[in-house]
């Protein structure tokens, strides 16, 4: 099981929680877990092509998952994702 | 100057800093007066050492290195090799010899530094011990034998109460030495002290270092505050005689950095140098000939320092005491010109603590009025500024915090009409923008201009920083290439916001700005940080550069004049119709 960080914006799709656990061997197994057990983050994350959604940047660990494999990079239990929207606010 | 030829047979009793320097003779033909299987005089370094026992000269060249450390076994000789093997033991050009530095302990309690002026392969010079001290575990090896009974033999070697003694030797036939001896039963004078200093201290003239020093080099004025003042060299680092010990390693961590000292004449610079070798281990360090006097007369530049006045002195006296900022950095502070995006809720904290730095100049753009509910975290804003404008608030606040701080107000919010106008005045950008398109704005012109930008955003009880800097790291377009569509990017006024969560990203911004002002520690170019309020952790990302980039994979001359100032309509590319 990978820890999968959860933005904001994204934390009422999975009721309100921080960080979620997600099962997978790679990072798009591990997303498609994460999107079966909360529904409403499938639009979010996924655009209808199925691939990720050019403005959210997914993190294993500290790097980003684009120069590793993208949603084939393997992931191993105890490793933590982040899910990274961008955020305007300043005000 | 003695001519040590005179010396030979002779002891010379120094003091514990005595010194000797040798110049020697090497023959054409060393071999001939070599037993066979003795090791070449230059078998180490170049440096031999020499021995003419009694006018026996069978012993010869030991190599200086082993031999002294084997003369001083068990008084520190430990010491000396691990200081040799660490490089001590080197070759410096000086004057077209060779020079070579020995660090020999001649003392239980410290460590003297030795050093032997000679033409390639050659340089001889015995290094004695208190007679009756010497090691008494010599004899393992023919060599250390004899060398023990050298130091054994009253004709050459005589003793001193201060725990040191040296001998210089010039009966072997091949060698012919000269050089200056301290004599210990006279004071040392002035001169003499100076004139020995010359002797190991490289002097470089103003011509030399004229158009820079070395790779790496580094430039120091040990003169006084008010001698500073009056002019230095430019590039020239700041550090007064009193204070070289205690603050050249903030300038010079390495000890082979190549250093270059100047005062107003050249001797006082002689003497920091003999410090900074001789107590400090540095092993490239001249001293300039004339100092900044002769500088001056081959009519090379001198840049006049700004200084603070005593008010300044007073207000900055806690940034002075650090090494990091001190004086040239306060005065980068006082140049800066930081523009902040936004008097809001990043804005206020990082003007504040920016105007209190005592950065220059800020420019601020912000259209809005102040409201009561931005008082909840704009602390810039007072209750009884409500209704005014947020740039006039803020630089009310800033004006009585620091007048030394020149307010620019930029009343109206910043777009694709007037931001290649504003930005080029600027250093830096702080970005504390609320929006996405305006965000894309700033970062496509700050490329184009080659700005840094501390972009900050946040949003409930969270809170992201970087710094942009243009073809350094990536650019936000790097990072986000597209914006979320507008569901996913909710503001703080619809979203609400943690009142003190700008205050803790404002001043790490501030941060951010101060170090890329001072050009010190390392920025969060290349790294994106998360701050969770709510459970009060960092998590740090490697963002890099994307090749493909719209915006910063562009070489920069590759963007014409005519295309400079022109944008795509950001609004519609926010809108999510991507």
């Amino acid at each position: 099981m990978a820890l999968v960080r959860i933005p904001p914006v994204l934390r009422p799709s999975v009721g309100g929680e921080r960080e979620v656990e997600a099962a997978g061997s790679n990072i798009g197994e591990v997303l498609a877990s994460l999107v079966a057990d909360h529904p409403a983050t499938k639009d979010q994350i996924f655009g209808a092509d199925g691939t990720l959604n050019r403005y959210v940047n997914v993190y294993l660990n500290d790097e980003d998952v684009r120069v590793l494999d993208g949603l084939d990079t393997t992931v191993g239990a105890g490793d933590h994702l982040v899910i990274l929207p961008a955020m305007a606010g300043g005000s | 100057m003695v001519h040590v030829g005179a010396l030979a047979r002779h002891a010379i009793r120094l003091p514990d800093l005595g010194q000797l320097i040798l110049r020697a003779e090497r023959p054409a033909d060393p071999a001939s007066h070599l037993l066979a299987g003795e090791p070449a005089p230059d078998c180490i370094g170049g440096v031999s050492f020499g021995i003419n026992r009694d006018g026996d000269d069978r012993h010869i060249a030991a190599g200086l290195v082993k031999c002294t450390s084997d003369l001083l076994r068990g008084q520190g000789a430990d010491v000396l090799a691990r200081r040799i093997e660490e490089g001590q033991y080197r070759r410096r050009p000086s004057n077209g010899l060779q020079a070579y530095r020995l660090t020999v302990l001649i003392s239980q309690s410290k460590v003297h530094h030795w050093n032997f002026l000679g033409h390639e392969g050659a340089g001889v010079a015995g290094v004695g011990r208190k007679r009756g001290c010497r090691a008494r575990d010599y004899g393992e090896r023919d060599t250390h034998q004899r060398e023990a009974d050298y130091y054994d033999h009253d004709e050459f070697c005589a003793c001193s109460d201060h725990g040191g003694s040296l001998t210089g030797f010039s009966g072997y036939p091949f060698l012919t030495m000269e050089g200056s001896v301290q004599d210990p039963n006279q004071a040392t004078t002035a001169a003499g002290l100076i004139a020995d200093i010359k002797l190991r201290v490289a002097e470089v003239a103003p011509a030399e270092i004229k158009d820079g020093l070395p790779e790496g080099g580094v430039l120091i004025d040990v003169r006084e505050d008010g001698e500073y003042a009056t002019g230095h060299i430019p590039e020239a680092h700041h550090i007064p005689r009193s204070y070289l010990e205690m603050r050249i390693e903030n300038i010079a961590p390495d000890r082979d950095t190549p250093l270059v000292l100047y005062c107003a004449g050249g001797v006082r610079s002689l003497y920091a140098a003999k410090t900074l070798v001789d107590d400090l281990g540095y092993t490239d360090v001249k001293s300039l000939t004339g100092g900044i006097t002769l500088w001056k007369d081959g009519g090379h530049p001198v840049e006049m320092p700004k200084t603070l006045t005593p008010v300044q002195a007073e207000r900055y006296s806690r940034h002075l005491l650090l090494s990091e900022v001190g004086l040239e950095g306060q005065q980068k502070l006082l140049d800066a010109k930081v523009l902040l995006l936004g008097a809001g809720g990043l804005g206020s904290p990082t003007a504040l603590y920016l105007a209190a730095a005592g950065v220059g100049t800020l420019g601020i753009i912000d259209g809005d009025v102040v409201d009561r509910s931005n008082l909840q975290r704009q602390v810039i804003h007072t209750e009884d500024r409500i209704g005014t404008l947020k740039v006039e608030s803020a630089a009310a606040s800033i004006n009585a915090l620091n007048p030394d701080v020149e307010v620019v107000q930029y009343p109206y919010r910043i777009g694709p009409d007037n931001i290649m106008d504003i930005l080029p005045n600027y250093d830096i950008v702080v970005d504390g923008l609320d929006n996405f398109p305006t965000r894309y704005l700033l970062n496509d012109a700050s490329v184009r201009l080659k700005i840094p930008v501390v972009s900050a955003s946040i949003l409930g009880f969270e809170g992201q920083i970087s710094v942009f800097s243009p073809y350094e790291g990536p650019c936000y377009r790097c990072l986000f290439p597209v914006p979320p569509p507008p569901e996913l990017a909710p503001s703080c006024g619809a979203n609400g916001v943690l009142g003190v969560l700008p205050g803790t990203m404002g001043l790490l911004q501030a941060t951010e700005v101060m170090k890329l002002i001072l050009g010190q520690g390392d920025t969060l170019v290349g790294r994106l940080l998360l701050y969770d309020a709510l459970a009060t952790s960092f998590t740090e990302l490697k963002i890099g550069r994307d090749p493909e980039c719209p915006i910063c994979s562009r070489a920069p001359d590759a963007i014409s004049d005519s295309e400079m100032g022109v944008f795509p309509d950001y609004d519609a590319f926010c809108d999510g119709s991507h």
